[in-house]
């Protein structure tokens, strides 16, 4: 997986097998990804009348396009502001669970640094697996990580006019 | 009133001029679609349909390498002094059922003293001629006998080595204004305007002119299009017909072979590819004609 595009000061693109709210690292910069689209395929115009396998099979020159995922940088793997993006082309991998909570426990201290940015800037579900995927890394926060996607749910209930 | 030439003078803007235009035009067609076959020349046409089932032409294209060549050009720049354009032809070849292709590129610069559309044809022939001793099914966006393209030597080269290593070659004209067949049963119109009440996927049996053999397949409501041949593969009149139709049915639009539409995809040189190419190649002498149309 490689840095596509940059897109502005904090967001950019990465071509890859990727799903929303999967975590990555690119240099020193830990990132959400927020969004998943397919750029240039040219299956949309055969798909109607031709199963995926039978595209694959009959009209194998077709591009299948590249899997794009828009990502937002969170902090810096020191947990400081971002302050520069990485470059076009740099390599981008995911981030597991064992090196996520290294990240954010910090002399035994659970650090969110950017959750305030991401609820504000991001979609709440995009916030809620980060939250969840959390809650999976470092269990012995699952209480203060639940308070958190308790209060995600309920800007969310906020939203919604019963 | 059926003829080649028209010796019409209209004084004034055409636009000025477009209902007098637009009458002239179909009165024409009408006369054309005048024309019609009676129950004689009916039969003379040997009219079959295939036919079809649910996926029936997945199944018919299943472990058959079809090969569709098509070609583009930049015709010399005039404007910027270059007498010279190119031409890019695209051959691509698919296995259909098997996920295999290739794609293969043949370019060359033409002067302005040159025919460019015979230099493209002459390049698409040699791409098909590179191909015939591979086997497969090979397609062209086009006649073999077009008037410009008479006594060619690289399609007499193409049908003979295609007969030898017996691999078919198809050309495949969508809108054809022949009257090859016309003119066999006398008649004063263009072929795919007398076989337009065909129904979809009747074809006619194959007609022979010279080293060649056509028919005419309909694949949709619009006028039948055209088939072309070497005559030795006339024993395979039905199979051909039925892998063309198959070979629709795969395309954008059902109404063009799938493996012709992918050609000229490949081949089309786009208009940010001609910029490049004049980048490229740079002005040599500026014509003020065309920087006055410019302004």
């Amino acid at each position: 997986m490689k840095v596509l595009k940059i897109l502005s000061h904090d967001e950019f693109e990465v071509e890859g097998e990727l799903a929303v709210g999967d975590l990555i690292c690119c240099s020193d910069i830990l990132a959400i990804v927020t969004s998943i689209y397919q750029e240039g395929s040219e299956y949309s115009e055969y798909i109607d009348r031709l199963e995926s396998d039978d595209i694959k099979k009959f009209l194998p020159d077709l591009i299948e396009g590249k899997r794009v995922a828009r990502c937002m940088a969170l902090c810096t793997t020191s947990l400081d502001d971002v302050v520069s993006l990485p470059e076009v082309g740099i390599r981008v991998d995911r981030i597991e669970n064992e090196k996520l909570r290294e990240l954010h426990l910090k002399n035994g201290e659970l650090k969110i640094p950017y959750l305030i940015k991401l609820l504000k800037t991001s979609n709440i579900d995009v916030a809620k697996r980060l939250v969840l995927r959390l809650i999976d890394s470092i269990p012995e926060e699952k209480d203060l990580l639940e308070i958190i996607l308790a209060e995600i749910e309920y800007n969310r209930m906020k939203g919604v006019e019963l | 009133m059926f003829e080649t030439t028209l010796n019409v003078r209209l004084r004034g803007n055409i636009f000025e001029k477009i209902d007098e235009l637009k009458s002239f035009i179909d009165g024409y067609l009408r006369e054309m679609e005048k024309v019609k076959l009676d129950n004689v020349n009916l039969t003379e046409l040997g009219i079959k349909r295939v036919e079809t089932k649910q996926r029936w032409y997945l199944e018919c294209l299943e472990g058959k390498k079809v090969v569709g060549v098509d070609g583009s050009q930049i015709n010399p720049l005039r404007e910027l002094g270059i007498p010279i354009g190119v031409v890019q032809v695209a051959k691509v070849k698919v296995w259909h059922g098997e996920g295999k292709k290739d794609v293969e590129y043949y370019s060359m610069p033409v002067t302005i003293d040159e025919n460019i559309n015979l230099k493209r044809f002459d390049l698409e022939m040699e791409a098909l001629i590179d191909e015939v001793g591979e086997g497969g099914w090979l397609f062209f966006d086009g006649s073999f006998m077009a008037p410009e393209v008479k006594d060619n030597k690289n399609v007499e080269k193409l049908f003979r080595l295609s007969e030898e290593h017996s691999t078919p070659v198809i050309g495949y004209v969508d809108k054809s204004f022949s009257r090859d067949l016309s003119d066999r049963l006398g008649l004063k119109t263009y072929d795919s305007f007398l076989l337009r009440n065909m129904k979809v996927f009747e074809y006619t049996k194959p007609f022979i002119k010279n080293n060649l053999a056509y028919a005419y397949i309909k694949l949709n409501p619009a006028l039948p299009a055209r088939i072309e041949y070497p005559v030795w593969m006339v024993d395979m009149h039905d199979d051909v017909v039925k892998l063309v139709i198959a070979e629709c049915q795969l395309g954008i639009t059902k109404g063009y072979p799938y493996i012709l539409e992918r050609a000229h995809k490949f081949s089309t040189i786009e208009h940010g590819d001609r910029a490049k190419f004049m980048r490229a190649v740079k002005s040599y002498s500026v014509s003020f004609k065309w920087m006055a149309k410019m302004r």
